[in-house]
């Protein structure tokens, strides 16, 4: 079984193809004309509180879904993906069952002409609230 | 991808500038009354030499060769790998006047309306459209003037790993 932190990224990559059918990314989008609009779908980092669960930990994870707008004029396309996307998330703050809790973490929107293809990218951070028990890293709580 | 693009060019040059009157030179024709030459809009020769420039200065020729590519840092997936290629043609402008006159076709002005119509174009197989990257002289050789405007095309590489 894998660490609840990949399981929370399968799922809700599961939950993003729905927003942006066979256009959903890791780390890296290709910024290609027929890749986008898409998502790109990471995590940057994973905090541990142990200070409020006792023999456990819980771990608020930031991820990110970052939006690929062809574009650099992309900004409502862009919004209403962000729009689809937070639907999704809020309608299951579980992540199938994983987590606690799902928080907005802000936004914010770039535009870059400097690739062969013009595009406006809307970065969105999320904190997935879950909870592991010491030494059991693939079961939430 | 470099001859449909260089094509793309050459049409859209043909379709914008070749019959306008402002360019086209009043030549002197067999029975000695004039005649309207349009400018020749075409690749660049395969064998240039004095005898051909000459040939094409006389009318007044816009000539279009690919000069390179410039890549971007790959992007790379777990099955895929993109790169960003900033293609890099010459529009090379060919004259036997620099001014535009009653007789004479200038490079000045064909220089101005190259640069005009391809700013902003997408040819086919582009991910953006054409901008200018510089003009220059390039050469003089025996009356016939050379100048080049270098114009940059954005286009991608796409590969599965």
């Amino acid at each position: 079984m894998s660490h609840v932190r990949s399981q929370i990224l399968q799922t809700v990559a599961g939950v993003m193809e729905l927003v942006t059918p066979g256009k959903v990314f890791g780390s890296v989008h290709p910024i290609t004309p027929d890749t986008m609009p898409g998502i790109s779908l990471y995590w940057v980092s994973n905090a541990a509180n142990t200070a409020t669960v006792i023999g456990g930990t819980e771990r608020p994870m930031r991820m990110m879904t970052d939006i690929y707008v062809d574009g650099i004029d992309g900004d409502e396309a862009a919004d209403e993906i962000a729009r689809q996307i937070e639907l999704q998330l809020f309608a299951d703050e579980t992540v199938g069952g994983v987590a606690i809790g799902v928080l907005d973490a802000g936004s914010r929107i770039e535009h870059d002409d400097s690739t062969a293809v013009a595009h406006t990218v809307l970065r969105q951070a999320w904190d997935i609230i879950y909870r592991t028990i010491d030494g059991d890293p693939e079961h939430g709580m | 991808m470099i001859a449909d693009i260089e094509q793309g060019i050459i049409a859209r040059l043909q379709a914008e500038i070749s019959g306008i009157a402002q360019i086209v030179k009043m030549m002197a024709g067999p029975d000695g009354n004039p005649v309207a030459v349009p400018v020749q809009i075409k690749s660049y020769p395969p064998t240039p030499n004095d005898m051909t420039l000459k040939t094409l200065a006389s009318a007044g020729s816009v000539l279009v060769r690919y000069t390179g590519s410039r890549y971007g840092k790959a992007r790379k997936g777990t099955s895929w790998m993109v790169q960003d290629r900033m293609m890099l043609f010459e529009i090379l402008i060919v004259s036997d006047s620099l001014l535009t006159s009653a007789s004479a076709t200038g490079i000045y002005s064909m220089l101005d309306l190259a640069g005009t119509r391809l700013m902003g174009y997408q040819p086919s197989g582009a991910t953006g459209v054409i901008e200018l990257v510089q003009d220059d002289y390039v050469a003089e050789t025996k009356g016939s003037w050379e100048y080049g405007l270098i114009i940059s095309v954005p286009t991608q590489r796409k590969v599965d790993l």
